[in-house]
Parts: C-alpha cells; sequence; structure tokens
C-alpha cells in the first residue's frame, strides 16, 4: 500500500471523482489558487482519499496540503508510519 | 374498454428552473413496458444550462413514449404516458401531471413553441444554416412566432452537447469527446464505439458539466430578466463570528474528515432559519402577487471552475441540524461539480444564498433570480476593526447584504431578516 504507484493512483482516483476538470498528472499547481477548488472541494478530496487509504486527515494538517505532490508526500509519510494514527494528540 | 382499476398519467416535460421554457431528452432510461417506481430516473434532459437527470413520480408502466430522443419541445409537453395500478380518475377530470413544475411565468406568458417551419426563414438564415450545417427545420426557434434567429443557428452549431452517460463512458474508456463530433449530441453509443477504434495519441480531455456557450446564455437571459424586471433594494449589516469560528474550529478538530463542519454550511442554515422567522422574503412574486412559500427551500449558488454556475436547493434547510446540511452541501456541490444534478435537485427554490467567501472579496450586491423576491450575499469572512463598547478590537466578520424585489418586500421587512440572520449565527453552536 506505500508504494508510491498505488498512492499515485489513489490520489489521482479522488481528483477525477471529486474534480473530473482538474488534470490528476498536475502535482504542483496550487489546488486553490490555480485550479480553483474552494474549501468545499478540498475537504471532499481529502475526505475521498482518508475513506480510500484509511489515514485520517486533521484539521489541522489540511492548510499544508495545498498540492497533489504534498497529498501524495503526505499520504506515502502516514501510511510508512502505520495504520491508526488517527486519535494522536498534536504536541 | 381499459380495466376501470388503472390509469394513465401523463410524464411531462418539467420546467427545470426559472428561466427554462424548453428541454431536449437526450437519453431516455426505460422503454414502453417498463415497469417504474417513484423516484425511479427515466430520462436525461437536456437544459440551456445542464444535462439533468429526471425522476418519475409514480409507480406504474410506460406505455408510450410520446417524444424521441434528441427532440427539443416546450415546458409542458406530454414526454411519455404511464399505466398506474391505481384508482381510475374520475371521468373527465385530467391526468395529473408527474412532476408537477414550477410555474414560471416565462413559461406562462409564452405560448408553446411552434415547430418553425422552413418557409418561414429569410434566405440570409436558411444560407447561414446551410454554411453551419444546422438542420433549420429541426430548431425550435426563439424570436417572435417560434420564428427561428440567427442566435438559434449559431447556438446549434456550436459546441457538441455530451449526454451524462456518454462523459462517463469516455472517462471509462479514455475516449477525447472533442474528437468525437463537431457539432450535434454525443451519446453513449458513440463513446462505446469510438472506444472500439485505436486510442488517439493525445490523453482524454476531462468534459465538465458545464456546457459553456449554452449556460450563458441562460444565465444571460435570466439575469437580464431580473435587473428588467425587479425594483431591487439592498439592505446590509456586518456580523461578528469569532465566537462561532472558535466554537466550529474545536469541534472540528474533534472530528473525523468527513465529519467536519465547514462555516458555510453554518451560514446557510443560519440562512434558513432566518427566512422561515421572516417568511415576507421567502416565496415568489407571481400574476402581479407575493405568494409566500410554505417551506424553506435554500438555493445555494455554486459556480463550476471553468465558468458559469448553478442553483441547487437544499430543501427544508431550516428543519435540519447543521450535519444534515453540511451532508448536502457536500453532495450538492460534487453533483453539481460533476454533472450529476437530478432535476428534483433544482426545483421548487424559495430563498437563495451566495457566497464569495473563497475569493476573499468583502462584499456582495446579488441579484434575484426570479420568481423569487429576494437573495442573500455572504462576502468573505475576514479580519477587520470591530467596536467593543468604547475600544476597537479586530474580529472575525462577514457582510451580508439582502437583495430585495420592492414590490413584494419592504425595507423593514428586509432589516428584520438581517436581523434574525444574525441572531441565528450567534446561537448556531450550543
Amino acid at each position: 500500500m506505500t508504494d508510491a504507484p498505488s498512492v499515485r493512483q489513489l490520489v489521482a482516483d479522488a481528483v477525477s471523482r471529486i474534480a473530473p476538470d482538474v488534470d490528476p498528472g498536475d502535482l504542483d499547481a496550487d489546488l486553490h489558487d490555480d485550479l480553483g477548488l474552494d474549501s468545499m472541494d478540498l475537504l471532499n478530496l481529502a475526505t475521498a482519499i482518508s475513506i480510500a487509504s484509511g489515514v485520517e486527515i486533521p484539521e489541522r494538517d489540511l492548510p499544508g496540503l495545498r498540492t497533489l505532490r504534498q497529498l501524495q508526500e503526505y499520504l506515502a509519510r502516514r501510511l510508512e508510519r502505520g495504520p491508526d494514527h488517527d486519535k494522536e494528540v498534536a504536541p | 374498454m381499459p380495466d376501470a382499476s388503472r390509469s394513465t398519467v401523463e410524464f411531462r416535460m418539467p420546467s427545470l428552473g426559472a428561466d427554462m421554457d424548453a428541454g431536449t431528452v437526450v437519453e431516455w432510461h426505460v422503454r414502453p413496458g417498463d415497469t417504474v417506481h417513484r423516484g425511479d430516473i427515466v430520462a436525461i434532459v437536456q437544459t440551456d444550462k445542464s444535462d439533468l437527470d429526471v425522476e418519475v413520480f409514480t409507480d406504474g408502466t410506460i406505455t408510450e413514449l410520446t417524444v424521441p430522443e434528441g427532440v427539443r419541445v416546450p415546458v409542458g409537453t406530454v414526454l411519455a404516458t404511464i399505466a398506474t395500478g391505481g384508482v381510475a380518475a374520475p371521468s373527465g377530470e385530467p391526468s395529473k401531471p408527474l412532476l408537477a413544475p414550477v410555474p414560471t411565468e416565462a413559461a406562462a406568458e409564452r405560448a408553446p413553441t411552434a415547430p418553425a417551419h422552413p418557409d418561414l426563414h429569410s434566405p440570409v438564415l436558411r444560407h447561414l444554416a446551410e454554411r453551419l450545417h444546422v438542420d433549420i427545420a429541426r430548431l425550435h426557434g426563439t424570436g417572435p412566432g417560434g420564428r427561428v434567429t440567427r442566435d438559434d443557428i449559431e447556438r446549434a452549431a456550436r459546441a457538441p452537447r455530451v449526454t451524462p452517460r456518454a462523459r462517463r463512458l469516455a472517462a471509462r474508456h479514455g475516449v477525447n469527446l472533442d474528437q468525437l463530433a463537431p457539432t450535434g449530441c454525443i451519446t453513449g453509443d458513440q463513446v462505446l464505439a469510438a472506444a472500439e477504434r485505436p486510442p488517439a495519441a493525445p490523453p482524454p480531455s476531462r468534459s465538465t458539466p458545464a456546457e459553456g456557450d449554452s449556460m450563458r446564455l441562460a444565465i444571460a437571459r435570466q439575469m437580464t430578466r431580473s435587473w428588467q424586471e425587479i425594483p431591487h433594494f439592498r439592505v446590509a449589516t456586518r456580523i461578528e463570528l469569532s465566537g462561532l469560528l472558535a466554537q466550529l474550529a474545536t469541534l472540528n478538530e474533534q472530528r473525523t474528515v468527513a465529519e467536519r463542519i465547514l462555516p458555510a454550511a453554518v451560514m446557510l442554515r443560519a440562512a434558513a432559519q432566518a427566512a422561515a422567522d421572516v417568511h415576507g422574503v421567502n416565496g415568489w412574486w407571481r400574476h402581479d402577487e407575493f405568494e409566500p412559500a410554505p417551506e424553506v427551500n435554500l438555493g445555494i449558488v455554486v459556480a463550476l471552475r471553468k465558468g458559469g454556475l448553478m442553483a441547487p436547493v437544499i430543501r427544508n434547510a431550516d428543519q435540519k441540524s447543521l450535519a444534515e446540511v453540511m451532508a448536502e452541501l457536500r453532495d450538492l456541490v460534487t453533483r453539481t461539480r460533476t454533472g450529476r444534478l437530478r432535476a428534483s435537485d433544482i426545483e421548487s427554490a424559495t430563498f437563495t444564498v451566495t457566497q464569495l467567501g473563497e475569493n476573499e472579496v468583502d462584499e456582495v450586491s446579488p441579484i434575484i433570480h426570479p420568481p423569487q423576491v429576494a437573495i442573500l450575499g455572504l462576502g468573505a469572512v475576514h479580519r477587520e476593526p470591530w467596536a467593543v463598547d468604547d475600544t476597537l478590537a479586530v474580529r472575525s466578520v462577514v457582510h451580508a447584504t439582502l437583495a430585495a424585489d420592492h414590490r413584494a418586500v419592504d425595507g423593514r421587512v428586509g432589516s428584520m431578516y438581517l436581523i434574525a440572520l444574525r441572531r441565528h449565527l450567534q446561537e448556531a453552536l450550543p
């Protein structure tokens, strides 16, 4: 699950469901400023990714996830650490 | 002699918005003999704004499809007949339309558009139609007496229309819709045929729900009508939200991403509750009088990324919990932007809200969607100086502007609405 292609695919699948007009290969465009996703789209995207991967994405992490590459890297990192970091408390 | 226990009901072209006076069945999902149940999607209807799934509101068996795919017909035209198993209607009573269309002034005032006859058209238009490969005899004109205009021909010649099924199949099979057909309507079968051909070199293009030009025209017509007909007045206020946003942030920290609530949902619910309190803003201006609505069906303006907008409806939004409003908002926004709205999603709005919160503009001065009589515009929540007793503080504030139809609403009622909105926002979270 943590290999790069499956993470890439997972993020691309979520994008094509939530925002079919966005090119899932455009990894470095800012989802909000460049691609025009609003807070509802971004939340829906995070939800779709969270459900598909089993990784819970806390509210405080969302501001740092502005591009598809950042989402991929975040997801890979979280999956590396293993499941169930859901209840982890911020320091 | 038909079975007395059965009756026939007519399935008519619904009015899917105040600006719609005709539509096209681009795909039937049923055939004569099929059994249908209330809520089944039986057809895809194309309006100027988008393609919509249309549901049936009775149980029965399709007896006849009276309008074939691809033919544009006026609102109210019988599209199909359905035999129901219920008790027959008393003789002489007309069968009820299955979809209760929202009567619109535009539709009521205008006689059904007669199919245009080629002899009626000037040589200039016939020549234009020939040049653009448009079958003028199949066009339904928007000019006087149903006459085809230059605009009608040029519109018909522009971008191909794509059915939702075609769009889904194109995504699945990697078919580039741009390369399918220069004019006309792209159907699912055409996409399947194209998918069997060797793949084209460029990657599949992703289509949007909006078909730019026709949506632009529909918005243009509706907004021009609103601006010309409705004597708008506006009242505005600033509402302080720091406490609410802090509470919401705390709440969201404890929630999973799927359960999270955006400030937009809180504001929409408060807007609906205020419309329920001050019902003078909730309803329609029809036949020279205000018709109050029995419930609050909140139209929410959803902008599409490639331009244009739709206003799907959260029904009885004032009666729903925050979580319910949020869930519906998520669902409607996603389906609006992925081209999967149903006809019932955009019917019967009684009051509309537009939020420009994402665009970092402080306020919006909105235009009413007729026949509604009011619309609330909310700007971006931003930090600004705020007087607290005799000192200045910095607080999160939203500017709320109510535009109302002065034929139906007076300034006092408009002000009461904004006061109610403030109260509901301040009481939104326990």
